[in-house]
């Protein structure tokens, strides 16, 4: 049997697309962290991409570097994670993304689920108390990996919601956040960056904008909701700032722009993107109030990956006619 | 109206916080089974249900004699293990003089009460010294958990039986067990750990 | 009934290799995803699986073969109870810490669905030498998946390697979890299939290792190879 295209169709060039994408996010990472984000980005992608040649090596396929799927999960993953961590942790999340999550499913295209969120989730099971340590914000120094002398953790927006500090976050220190000069996820705090790729996407992949779009949108209106329970007035100052700190903190701008818009896993229609960024956006805010962890965006990343083909099957297309008999043929 | 709240709140539990069949891996096998059999999934689910919530009030009942609650683990699992088997002999035995099934629907009983999941929900119960109303939910979870797992391992199939990209050495069981790894990964995301840890 | 020899090279290597129950057939997973975490864990539930396998795969093919179905399967149990207990018992009295490890996993050993599947499907309409020699085949093929799977949790997981410290291994307590084995086991399902159709490639074609999810056809629908078929047609292949 003829080996089957890696891409679907012509117009199935997301990550190819979405790489461009991740320049800005990276040069914010390379501004507040220096070689040390660009330390950790190298393994990251050279992890992933070193295991994209074994593991096609191994199952004798050809080699599919240029669908950039690969590069992708080592750009974004390392992007995703602070700074200070230490290089084996990049390289053990790029792994398992390629050789468990992209080539036992045959390729980034065919994926169901996530590569990054599925790399990010995994490392959060195995080192979540590394993976949420973010170092203090030096510019004009080198950041020291956790764990070392030198090493200070820094308190990024969602763990001062956690620890119920929000009342010390300063207006400047809000400004700051929104520009990303906060401690957070290397390439992910910077929500100016993060909105303005949104018009990228909107040019580029105008059907992967609605999934962010209809992600954000509930979000926001999630955080309001929130806000609006505990101040009653959303117009007074304490409360806006709330709204601010909630939506801006985490990884809600990354998910919307990065994890929710992937065309592999994302549904053909319009509505059903619709829908599909919206319960996203609500397992995304009941992971937040009920998960263990600070962030558990790439579950529900993981999640609605895993729940839509059940609502494709039995809600929105159950009279579908598939072929007779659905078979995966040993040739 | 707290007791409600309180089987409620251990169904929930069962079903997303720690769910049963991918936090805890219990009755993985026949989980996977039902997926190719969507039409049966509502039956054997209802089986599960009765035996495990039967089995689980038995033996929390149990439990209230002092006799019984001093025994040890070892002591306490033999007495899970008969009580369920007398639940299904009776349930067999009414329904054999009742209702004069066919083999399919006998089967069905062995399958749905003889396995792991329904064992797992009297023991945990013992182990997390729930409560009469929790143990209740907990069964009602089984059910639903085990619904909700078929479901989702069956909808994946459908989508992955249609790539033709999946390597030769991957297709069929090997990327069903990646599929239920990943499934299994996702319902981490609020507990981070196994079943009642 | 075959009436033709049957040898236990030829079982093992079928039942045991060819169509491990674990790699091909999917069955009896809860043990061996939540429950194989170390090696002692491992060895402790292979022991159990084995005797128990033997004990009820002979006694079907002895004497059960008149009984109705449902009463089969709960005797089934009791037998697999009556090996649980004592062991369970033991470890428990002697404060083992693979007792402390194993947890509920032991006594629901008593539960594996393999040895019910397996005593109906092939045992009842067997001999008692064919339902023997099935029983070793399968026991060593599930065994040395759970030892298999066992050692490589316990040395990512843990970083150990029977209790012993593997320097230089920082464990990873995502390996310790369900999900972690059925990754495991997955890659060792693609390497053994991998393996079939390489060294096996007649047998391969053979084995109608297919997967359907065809609802009309749903008495068939079926993850699992149809075992009624398993020696019938394909001994002389072999």
């Amino acid at each position: 049997m003829p080996e089957a295209s890696p891409i679907k169709n012509k117009k199935d060039t997301f990550y190819k697309d979405m790489l461009p994408a991740l320049i800005l996010p990276l040069i914010m990472a390379l501004h507040f962290y220096g070689k040390r984000a660009a330390l950790v980005c190298l393994v990251s992608v050279s992890a992933a991409v070193i295991s994209e040649i074994i593991g096609s090596k191994l199952i004798n396929q050809k080699l599919r570097l240029y669908d950039c799927g690969s590069i992708y999960i080592g750009v974004l993953l390392a992007l995703m994670l602070p700074a200070s961590v230490r290089l084996w942790i990049p390289a053990l999340g790029s792994v398992f993304a390629v050789m468990l999550v992209k080539i036992p499913f045959g390729g980034i295209y065919s994926s169901p689920f996530s590569c990054t969120a599925a790399a990010f989730s995994f490392l959060c099971i195995c080192k979540s108390n590394e993976l949420f340590a973010y170092p203090v914000l030096k510019i004009d120094s080198a950041v020291d990996a956790f764990g070392s002398e030198n090493f200070v953790a820094g308190t990024s927006l969602a763990q001062s919601l956690l620890q119920n500090k929000t009342h010390g976050v300063t207006a400047v220190e809000l400004i700051n956040g929104f520009i990303g000069s906060v401690a957070g996820p290397m390439g992910m705090t910077s929500a100016v960056v993060l909105l303005g790729l949104l018009f990228y996407i909107l040019i580029r992949r105008p059907k992967s904008f609605v999934n962010a779009i209809s992600f954000i949108a509930t979000c926001f209106i999630g955080c309001v909701i929130t806000v609006a329970v505990d101040y009653g007035n959303i117009f007074e100052l304490n409360a806006l700032r709330m709204i601010c700190i909630r939506f801006f903190s985490g990884f809600t701008l990354c998910i919307g722009v990065f994890l929710i818009t992937e065309e592999p896993q994302s549904p053909e229609k319009i509505i059903h993107r619709i829908i599909y960024g919206c319960l996203g956006a609500v397992g995304y805010l009941l992971l937040r109030h009920f998960s263990i962890f600070e962030d558990a965006g790439a579950f529900a990343v993981l999640g609605i990956n895993a729940l839509w083909p059940l609502l494709e099957k039995y809600i929105f297309s159950p009279h579908k006619k598939e072929n007779d008999s659905e078979v995966i043929p040993l040739e | 109206m707290s007791s409600f709240f309180d089987m409620m709140s251990a169904a929930l539990y069962a079903i997303v916080v720690q769910n049963l069949i991918f936090s805890g891996g219990y009755g993985i096998s026949e989980a996977v089974r039902m997926a190719a059999k969507p039409r049966r999934l509502a039956s054997a689910a209802g089986m599960i249900v009765w035996f495990s919530t039967i089995t689980s009030v038995i033996c929390r009942l149990l439990d209230f004699n002092e006799k019984v609650a001093s025994q040890n683990s070892s002591i306490h699992f033999l007495i899970f293990v008969g009580v369920l088997i007398f639940v299904y002999l009776i349930t067999c035995i009414f329904t054999v003089i009742l209702l004069r099934p066919n083999k399919k629907l006998m089967s069905n009983f062995g399958i749905a009460a003889l396995n792991t999941l329904v064992l797992a929900i009297p023991l945990i119960n013992y182990r997390s010294a729930m409560t009469l109303w929790e143990s209740i939910g907990t069964g009602f979870g089984s059910g639903i958990a085990f619904v909700l797992a078929s479901l989702l391992i069956g909808a994946g199939f459908t989508k992955l039986s249609k790539e033709k990209r999946i390597p030769k050495a991957f297709r069929g069981a090997p990327v069903m067990f990646i599929y239920v790894a990943m499934l299994s990964l996702t319902f981490m995301g609020i507990s981070g750990s196994g079943v009642f840890a | 009934m075959s009436d033709k020899k049957v040898s236990l090279k030829k079982m093992i290597r079928v039942g045991g290799y060819l169509r491990n129950p674990v790699l091909v057939h999917v069955i009896g997973i809860c043990p061996v995803a939540a429950a194989a975490t170390s090696l002692f864990n491992s060895l402790v539930l292979a022991g159990v699986f084995t005797v128990s396998l033997i004990i009820c795969e002979v006694l079907a093919s002895l004497i059960m073969k008149k009984m109705p179905r449902w009463l089969r399967v709960s005797i089934y149990v009791i037998i697999n109870t009556g090996i649980v207990f004592p062991v369970m018992y033991y470890l428990e009295k002697n404060q083992s810490p693979v007792f402390a490890s194993l947890g509920i996993y032991l006594p629901l050993m008593a539960m594996n669905s393999f040895t019910c599947i397996h005593s109906e499907k092939y045992a009842v309409k067997h001999s008692v030498k064919e339902s023997f020699f099935d029983a070793i085949a399968s026991s060593i093929g599930y065994s040395a998946v759970l030892l298999l799977v066992g050692i490589i949790r316990e040395i990512v997981g843990s970083g150990k390697i029977a209790g012993f410290d593997i320097p230089f291994i920082s464990g990873l307590n995502g390996a310790l979890m369900p999900f972690g084995g059925l990754f495991i086991i997955g890659i060792l399902a693609a390497l053994h299939k991998a393996r079939v159709i390489k060294n096996y490639p007649k047998q391969a074609r053979t084995i109608e290792k297919k997967f359907t999810l065809d609802e009309s056809r749903e008495e068939e629908g079926t993850f699992t190879y149809n075992l009624k078929n398993r020696f019938k047609k394909n001994e002389e292949n072999f």
